[in-house]
């Protein structure tokens, strides 16, 4: 009796991963074809479309550079100077201490001769209180708050209370920007009135060479983590951001490089505060509040503007990373559960959100399932060993060649690889992607479902790294 | 399990394993011919590599452009060049454009104004189906300042009104070759959409390379678009055409806020002072932006008695004219007792707000000291 309940109980399951599996395979096609589509529509158009004509011209949107910052003692300074020296015309750079119990504030005090001001500024948003403001004697456009703890979406709500300009930028503090980055991703604002949010490409600065807070050469890092996550970021970036965009469906910009309409931020309530994963939750919300209005809008990721960010490089960092951004969505899908196959949000609540509640958020427990089925079935004599095999085999090819799928794209259209050895490397680490990794962060995701109300948090602690070598040694 | 599902599990073994040796493939192919730079690979296998590397071939026409420009190589006239009548033709002639001083830019431009056949060329693709393409070779035509072709970026104006770049790329083009009555037929058309930011528009309008005073005249009374009107306002404050200031005071009284704004700021940084009355009215406006903008116009246009004025709206209700207030309170020349008269206000706001831009202008001088 037992016996036949478990056969029929695992005969379900592999139906169902199967269902899943062919699903998601379908979806992931369907994203890799459209993105190949916008990647190649956007290549195209940087063939005519002059972003350099806007660099430093007076007519330029001024915009505001947010960094959040919580014990970054690391990264700040670098990452600080960085956006200090960016090829952009008219921006100030808006560095939120978050009441770390580090010496992030004396760092920054210290490397940019900061001198505290009685500046008054606008509450429009509520936040945590803010203890000083300062501004540096040596850069007019840099400007430091010092606050009250209340997590990264508070740190960012401070920010945008304090800036002068109507776009904000969204940069963390462990990453830097390349020159132009900023001139790309503003460009978007002034070519299209009706955009509200524009992304950028996050890249693994890992192994790079950086030199006082400027990228001098892109190179792969030695460290296998490391280089996963690299595919791993390609992958994502390149065929799932870009797809999603084709379709008009896009739900996350990365909170590492983001810009943004700062009245339409507003006017949608800010970021909301102890909310993990901040970014997708603003951009969720931005959606709901221009279809809600109906208003005509577009949020966008573009492929070029690049930012160079540090990934965890130990393996209980990237645990701790995966689980607070699966809590994150969990988060966001809970607080706009209403949108979900709700037609008044149009293909967002039809097809977006749908798709990340059925494959992003329950997906991992299908994938566990399968993981334990399969086997299970084997030893039951539901499948014999080919089909145990070729299940596999089919896994394993279709995760390789949606990063093989991604590599392509990049080495049509950016090659920021241009070695052979690298893109070998690339490879390698494709094809490796599949054996541990790819289910590691399967594990993670639903370790984090387990434990969601547990582990929300305000602000992840992970180790940063500097940049430069010296500082590194120090 | 049922032998369908392993028939089909071995079908998609087989379809993935040939999608990935194919996509590896191609990334081996592509790698190899995109990043070959060796000059002995190149000119063994120049041509084959400029039939496969995009690259390579838009190098190789770059070239043979600046030979042509130069005159020494072996290139003498345009039809010398392999591939110019080419999309990839075309790309390769905007980037020279960008690398090439004025008066060979000049040059280039008769070289295609006397090449009948070429010009032919450009207009056929001026009228191909593909926007992307059209939009290459309407750069080219905006960076070589073509006239003659100005008649049929017009037109594609209209075939793409949703199309934003599109827009963009062919507003320049007529603005760079000074298309004046193309333009002013166009603005004044009520079936043309522009779906440009104002900051892109005027940017344009920077660009605009024949009478700007002329230019603005002639619009001023005849577009549709606020967004025009704006940018005419606005050119007519930056390129201070003083003689234009009569034509933009019947805009003070613009029911459309950004105008008015538009209006109140020119007429401010020129100095007008038949506008002055106007202005010190709006200072009390019921939109806290328009008030803002005259507090800082009244600055510039009556520095002398707009002080009392200034001073009520430091204690505005909103913080941004307060902002803009205190700003053209602490340029105001002679007002030593200026935190004194503040204070005297008992506005806490407004103390702070003054307080803090005099301890900025501080930091910056101490900035300009170092």
């Amino acid at each position: 009796m037992m016996k036949d309940i478990l056969y029929t109980a695992v005969v379900v399951i592999n139906y169902v991963s199967l269902f899943y599996v062919l699903t998601i395979s379908t979806i992931y096609l369907i994203q890799l074809i459209s993105a190949t589509m916008g990647l190649r529509e956007y290549s195209r158009s940087l063939k005519y479309s002059d972003y350099s004509r806007y660099t430093f011209s007076d007519n330029m949107v001024p915009i505001s550079v947010l960094v959040p910052a919580y014990n970054e003692s690391a990264t700040i300074v670098d990452n600080t100077r960085n956006l200090l020296s960016l090829d952009f015309g008219n921006y100030e750079v808006i560095v939120v201490n978050d009441g770390s119990k580090d010496n992030t504030l004396d760092l920054l005090k210290d490397a940019f001769r900061l001198i505290q001001i009685d500046q008054p500024y606008k509450r429009s948003i509520p936040t945590q209180q803010i203890r000083a403001l300062y501004r540096s004697a040596e850069y007019p456009n840099l400007v430091v708050v010092d606050k009250e703890n209340g997590g990264k979406a508070d740190a960012l709500n401070a920010g945008i209370n304090v800036s002068m300009y109507p776009v904000f930028v969204s940069i963390d503090a462990d990453s830097i920007l390349e020159r132009s980055s900023l001139a790309k991703i503003i460009y978007s604002f002034m070519i299209d009135p009706k955009c509200v949010a524009v992304g950028g490409i996050i890249r693994i600065a890992s192994g790079c060479e950086i030199v006082n807070g400027e990228l001098r050469e892109i190179n792969l890092s030695n460290n296998p983590l490391l280089m996963l996550q690299t595919n791993e970021y390609l992958r994502a970036f390149l065929t799932g951001r870009i797809g999603f965009h084709k379709m008009g469906m896009l739900l996350i910009i990365s909170g590492a490089f983001g810009a943004f309409n700062k009245q339409l931020v507003i006017d949608a309530g800010g970021y909301t505060p102890r909310c993990i994963g901040e970014d997708m939750e603003l951009v969720v919300k931005l959606h709901q509040h221009m279809l809600k209005g109906k208003r005509v809008y577009s949020i966008k990721f573009l492929p070029d503007p690049v930012c160079w960010t540090q990934p965890p490089d130990t393996l209980g960092d990237l645990k701790k990373q995966r689980k607070r951004w699966h809590i994150g969505l969990i988060d966001t899908l809970m607080r706009h559960r209403d949108m979900a196959f709700n037609p008044d949000y149009g293909r967002v609540g039809i097809f977006c959100l749908p798709y990340f509640w059925i494959f992003e958020l329950i997906g991992p427990v299908f994938e566990v399932m399968g993981y334990f089925s399969v086997p299970i079935s084997f030893l039951l004599g539901i499948v014999d060993l080919h089909f145990m095999l070729s299940f596999f085999l089919v896994a394993v090819l279709y995760g390789t060649i949606l990063s093989v799928g991604a590599l392509l794209m990049e080495e049509n259209t950016f090659r920021k690889y241009p070695r052979i050895s690298q893109i070998l490397k690339l490879f390698l680490y494709a094809v490796l992607d599949n054996f541990g990794y790819r289910q590691l962060n399967t594990i993670y995701k639903v370790e984090a479902m387990l434990g969601f109300r547990r582990n929300k948090s305000s602000w992840g602690s992970i180790q940063r790294r500097a940049f430069t070598a010296e500082e590194k040694k120090k | 399990m049922h032998t369908w599902i392993q028939a089909m599990v071995d079908v998609l073994i087989v379809v993935m394993a040939s999608i990935l040796v194919f996509f590896t493939l191609g990334l081996i192919v592509l790698h190899i011919i995109t990043t070959s730079n060796s000059k002995r690979v190149e000119q063994i296998k120049r041509r084959i590599i400029r039939m496969l590397s995009a690259k390579q071939d838009l190098e190789f026409l770059r070239e043979q452009i600046h030979q042509l420009l130069d005159q020494n190589g072996e290139v003498h006239y345009l039809r010398d060049i392999r591939g110019i009548q080419t999309n990839r033709g075309a790309i390769a002639m905007t980037i020279v454009v960008d690398e090439i001083s004025a008066p060979q830019r000049e040059l280039l431009r008769s070289i295609i104004l006397q090449d009948q056949w070429y010009m032919a060329h450009i207009r056929k693709k001026l009228h191909a189906r593909n926007s992307d393409w059209v939009g290459v070779f309407t750069k080219l035509v905006a960076e070589l300042r073509l006239s003659v072709l100005e008649e049929d970026v017009l037109s594609n104006l209209y075939r793409w009104p949703k199309k934003a770049d599109n827009q963009e790329i062919g507003l320049l083009a007529l603005f760079m070759c000074a298309s004046r009555d193309k333009l002013l037929t166009l603005f004044s058309d009520p079936s043309f959409r522009l779906i440009l930011s104002f900051r892109s528009l005027q940017e344009l309008f920077a660009c605009y390379t024949g009478n700007h005073a002329e230019f603005c005249r002639m619009l001023l009374g005849k577009s549709q678009d606020s967004y025009i009107t704006r940018s005419c306002i606005r050119e007519i404050g930056i390129r201070e055409m003083t003689e234009l200031c009569s034509l933009v005071v019947p805009y003070l009284q613009s029911e459309n806020t950004n105008v008015l704004i538009d209006s109140i700021r020119t007429l401010g940084k020129l100095r007008y002072a038949p506008a002055e009355e106007s202005i010190r009215q709006h200072a009390a406006h019921s939109e806290w932006s328009v008030r803002s903008t005259a507090a800082t116009a009244l600055s510039e246009i009556a520095p002398d008695h707009c002080y009392e004025e200034l001073l009520r709206c430091l204690c505005d209700r909103e913080w941004w004219v307060r902002f803009h207030a205190a700003e053209a309170l602490s340029k105001l020349p002679g007002h030593p007792d200026l935190m004194a008269d503040v204070q005297a206000l008992q506005d806490r706001f407004a103390f702070e707000m003054m307080r803090y831009i005099q301890e900025r202008t501080q930091l910056l001088r101490q900035e300009v000291c170092a």
